[in-house]
């Protein structure tokens, strides 16, 4: 196998990818408009969603993949799911990060437990279960297939996740419930141009990821 | 206030841009190791 940068088409879509994300992020800071009371922190907004977004549709493709594993046993689908896994976190590590730095000066306190926060949280360490389970499991067939039998139950935490602000009573939320179809076009467009964007770095980095995978495991069984 | 506000925004976007990049480098030092 070869270096993944060492195929032309590859350097072309990471220059791409780069290009993309620097002009998103010049969007979001000279195109957004200022909210009143929350300014610039309001701006955390246009890559906080998609991050989320896409570090759950990393955790979909986990379910899918595990779900194929189990069906055919075919390596590729452990590799994607493993892939998958580790951006997703990444991912989740960020929105976990970035709702913080938002909540602070907003709410005045770094986290509060209400509901969104905590399922959010919880999907966090049921990866790093995930993690621990693919570390130290032993048996390298067996691994995968207990791996991908967590990562489909694992995915059971997004629904609730993404429903926490309806699920439980209205004196336990502080998340904010915005309906992003109800928004000026000047903060829909720019966020949904994030959300793509963040979505095709994803999926460049999944690819990337897989490929690095296979190359180790080549490594690894000859 | 302003000030604080646009601190988070900053630290919020380095915190994103830092974490992306640590990726990719680790992915070339990963492939090139096993390569």
């Amino acid at each position: 196998m070869k270096l993944f940068f060492s195929k032309r088409i590859n350097v072309i879509v990471a220059v791409a990818v780069f290009t993309l994300m620097v002009f998103n992020i010049y969007n979001i800071i000279n195109n957004t408009p200022m909210i009143p009371d929350q300014f610039w922190a309001q701006k955390i907004f246009y890559f906080h969603v998609p991050i989320a977004w896409t570090g759950f549709l990393s955790y979909f493709i986990v379910m899918i993949a595990g779900v194929l594993y189990l069906i055919n046993k075919k390596t590729i689908w452990d590799h994607l799911g493993f892939a998958a896994a580790e951006i997703g976190t990444l991912f989740v590590v960020l929105v976990l990060i970035t709702g913080p730095i938002w909540a602070k000066p907003i709410w005045g306190t770094w986290w509060t437990w209400e509901p969104r926060l905590t399922t959010t949280l919880i999907l966090f360490l049921i990866y790093v279960g995930y993690f621990m389970l693919r570390t130290f499991g032993g048996h390298p067939e067996r691994t995968s297939r207990y791996a991908a039998v967590l990562g489909i139950v694992a995915f059971f935490d997004v629904p609730i996740i993404f429903y926490s602000v309806r699920f439980w009573e209205e004196r336990y939320q502080s998340h904010p419930q915005v309906e992003i179809t109800k928004q000026n076009p000047e903060i829909i467009i720019p966020f949904l141009i994030s959300l793509v964007i963040f979505t095709i770095l994803f999926s460049f980095m999944l690819f990337y990821r897989v490929h690095v995978l296979r190359v180790t495991f080549n490594r690894k069984n000859n | 206030m302003e000030n604080y506000f646009f601190n988070s925004f900053v630290s919020a976007i380095t915190v994103v841009i830092i974490f992306i990049i640590i990726w990719f480098i680790k992915q070339i030092f990963n492939e090139r190791k096993y390569l």
